[in-house]
């Protein structure tokens, strides 16, 4: 059984704006001779932040990128030194962080889980014994002798996270890596992540995911600008969160803009069903069905896609794309986005046209409503937000209750 | 502690691995690779200043090949030591990741490539007819002593490049100047007494010239002057140890 338990009590981190911005060099040192503290160039990172992660407790941080969480979790695994307050722990502290870390492409998948491994905190005696226990949770004992170069961008990140959780954590830092790799190896971390939390270990989680935060975690702490502005229940926090990214997303919109009249007849109005700054545009938002003819109506079992054109201006990287339906006056029954299917726009620029495929919707009858976005890289704001400006309805002769109506006999055996 | 030390072992053993079979795994050549630029080098000087200007120094080629191998450790290893800090974040910013060994590693995994020059070593031997004697058994000394030098002089470098970045640019010039001004391919004998003071400053001029007398010259080593360069490096390692150490608090807020 683990005890973990981390705790931070009024932990601040001072960083000069000289070293966040660019090294150092000799060159400006003698410009500007020797560095000097003066207290104006200086800015906290992190400041008052203090909370206590107990046994089998998990902790989420939200905040957008730059807002002190790499910093704080820094602090916490003792890799950088707070400049007020401190951290006490007690347990065997590991972090999930960077999985591929150590890794050699030339050298084979074995060699490279020894490399990993003391990388991780383990000793060669540990990783021989667990040897065979990583391999077979990567799912990899085909390939372990082969080079990882040969190895598909999941393989490894499949060998890093085995090695990184064969570690017996008892306080667990993890940084962004649990929203990577395909879905089935997400679920099976996730798992595992849990399998940890009940054995009574401490865990703090990073994540740009708000459903996992509130699906995992037992308290969320919010950082803005190295501020700690809000701490408490998960689902409340991000609420209140979400509620920002929209009022941040109605800030920067455009005052002009025009009525926009879709395919479907839906008149958009800026910050009234669509949202968004406006740096990307959605434009041409189509409904296909599986001959790629116009969607009007789909029957259970068939599939869609939804086509969009993106417009930037200017070049955007890293955007992310959701796309959700739902029955009128329902909550959406489908919401997707690209980070939570793990594909990367990597940039946006010019226009680009965008498929996503359902390749089969067993839906319930009725009319569905379809929303599509494009948003920051790190949700702080939405570009555009087309709120269920796009429709289909799915017919069924028999009318089932529930969401869903999927293939199905009955069998009554007497 | 005892577990500690076992996984710093584990780590050094691992990260050496890492590096000397990471680098010869895919090539055609493999390990002789760490071979050709001696070769190469060797080549040169012997034909330079053996051949072209006779310099007038006996078994030439085992007199070159000892230095430049000697010299190629020292540099090798520098040269990695001086990046290891910036180019690894990663590995910085793992919690429990003992930092303090990157240096030590760059040191280690560059003595095995002076370590497999071995036989060719023994082959330039045996052709220009240098006999082994007993004084092979002090070799490690003059290892170990090149070790704590170079040693010392990683933790430095690694530990300042993370502020001031300019200096892996500056290290890999200072040693190709070092290359002329430490007696490499030309004897000590030869340059005019006033110099030989200054030259002698150098501490790797010591480590070389220590190789050679028990190498080549079947003589003992020079002691005062070793173990002078072992106690001076082991202060020095002591001193870059502690700075890097120091300054190690604050690499994650620079790199």
């Amino acid at each position: 059984m683990a005890e973990g338990r981390i705790e931070a009590r009024g932990l601040g981190k001072r960083f000069s704006r000289r070293a966040a911005s660019r090294p150092r060099t000799l060159k400006q040192m003698l410009i500007e001779g020797l560095p000097q503290r003066s207290s104006d160039d200086r800015f906290w990172a992190v400041r008052d932040a203090s909370f206590t992660v107990a046994r089998g407790q998990m902790l989420g941080v939200l905040g957008q990128n730059g807002s002190g969480k790499s910093t704080l979790l820094r602090m916490l695994g003792g890799v950088m030194r707070p400049d007020e307050g401190e951290v006490t722990h007690r347990g065997r502290l590991r972090g999930l962080l960077d999985l591929n870390s150590g890794m050699h492409p030339d050298l084979s998948g074995r060699e490279n889980v020894f490399i990993n491994g003391v990388i991780a905190g383990l000793t060669y005696r540990q990783i021989r014994e667990r040897f065979d226990e990583i391999v077979a949770f990567a799912e990899l004992e085909e390939s372990i002798d082969a080079p990882v170069r040969t190895y598909s961008a999941g393989m490894k990140l499949r060998l890093g996270f085995a090695v990184s959780t064969h570690t017996d954590p008892e306080i667990l830092l993890i940084d962004e890596v649990l929203s990577v790799g395909d879905l089935s190896f997400q679920q099976k971390c996730l798992k595992r992540v849990e399998t940890f939390k009940e054995a009574g270990c401490a865990i703090v989680l990073i994540t740009h995911d708000l459903t996992q935060l509130v699906e995992l975690c037992d308290q969320a702490l919010w950082l803005q600008h190295g501020e700690c502005i809000a701490r408490g229940e998960p689902q409340v926090l991000v609420g209140e969160y979400q509620a920002q990214m929209m009022s941040e997303s109605r800030r920067r919109a455009p005052a002009d803009a025009a009525v926009m009249l879709t395919a479907d007849g839906v008149e958009l109005r800026q910050n009234e069903n669509r949202f968004g700054s406006r740096e990307a545009e959605i434009l041409d938002v189509r409904l296909r069905d599986a001959r790629g003819g116009d969607l009007s109506e789909l029957r259970p079992g068939q599939g869609m896609s939804v086509e969009f054109t993106l417009r930037a201006p200017s070049p955007l990287d890293n955007p992310h794309l959701v796309v959700s339906f739902g029955r009128e006056m329902e909550d959406d029954c489908v919401d997707v986005s690209t980070e939570s299917d793990g594909v990367s726009v990597e940039r946006l620029q010019g226009e680009q046209r965008i498929t996503l495929k359902f390749s089969r919707l067993d839906l319930a009858a009725g009319e569905y409503w379809v929303s599509v976005g494009v948003y920051e890289t790190a949700w702080r704001y939405a570009y555009d937000y087309h709120w269920r400006g796009y429709k289909f309805s799915v017919h069924n002769k028999i009318s089932a209750g529930g969401g869903f109506a999927p293939p199905r006999q009955w069998a009554i055996v007497s | 502690m005892a577990r500690n030390w076992s996984h710093i072992f584990d780590v050094v053993r691992a990260l050496v691995r890492r590096d000397f079979v990471g680098r010869y795994r895919n090539t055609a050549l493999g390990m002789l690779w760490a071979l050709v630029s001696p070769m190469l080098f060797l080549g040169v000087f012997y034909f330079v200043f053996g051949v072209l200007f006779k310099i007038g120094i006996e078994k030439y080629a085992s007199f070159v090949l000892v230095g430049v191998l000697s010299w190629n450790w020292f540099q090798q290893a520098i040269a990695q030591a001086v990046s290891t800090i910036t180019a690894n974040p990663n590995l910085v910013s793992q919690p429990g990741f003992p930092t303090a060994t990157l240096p030590v590693v760059a040191v280690t995994a560059t003595l095995l490539n002076f370590l497999i020059a071995v036989p060719l070593v023994m082959v330039v031997f045996l052709i220009e007819g240098v006999q082994p004697s007993v004084a092979y058994f002090l070799l490690p000394v003059v290892i170990a002593t090149q070790y704590i030098l170079t040693l010392a002089v990683c933790y430095f470098v690694a530990a300042v490049n993370v502020t001031a970045r300019d200096v892996q640019y500056i290290v890999p010039v200072i040693l190709q100047i070092g290359y002329y001004l430490t007696p490499i391919f030309y004897s000590s004998e030869k340059i005019p007494s006033e110099y030989v003071g200054v030259l002698s400053m150098n501490p790797m001029y010591t480590v070389i010239v220590s190789y050679r007398d028990i190498l080549i010259y079947n003589k003992t080593l020079p002691w005062s002057d070793l173990m002078t360069v072992l106690i001076i490096s082991s202060g020095l390692l002591l001193a870059s140890f502690l700075y890097f150490r120091r300054a190690s608090r604050r690499f994650l807020e620079e790199i």
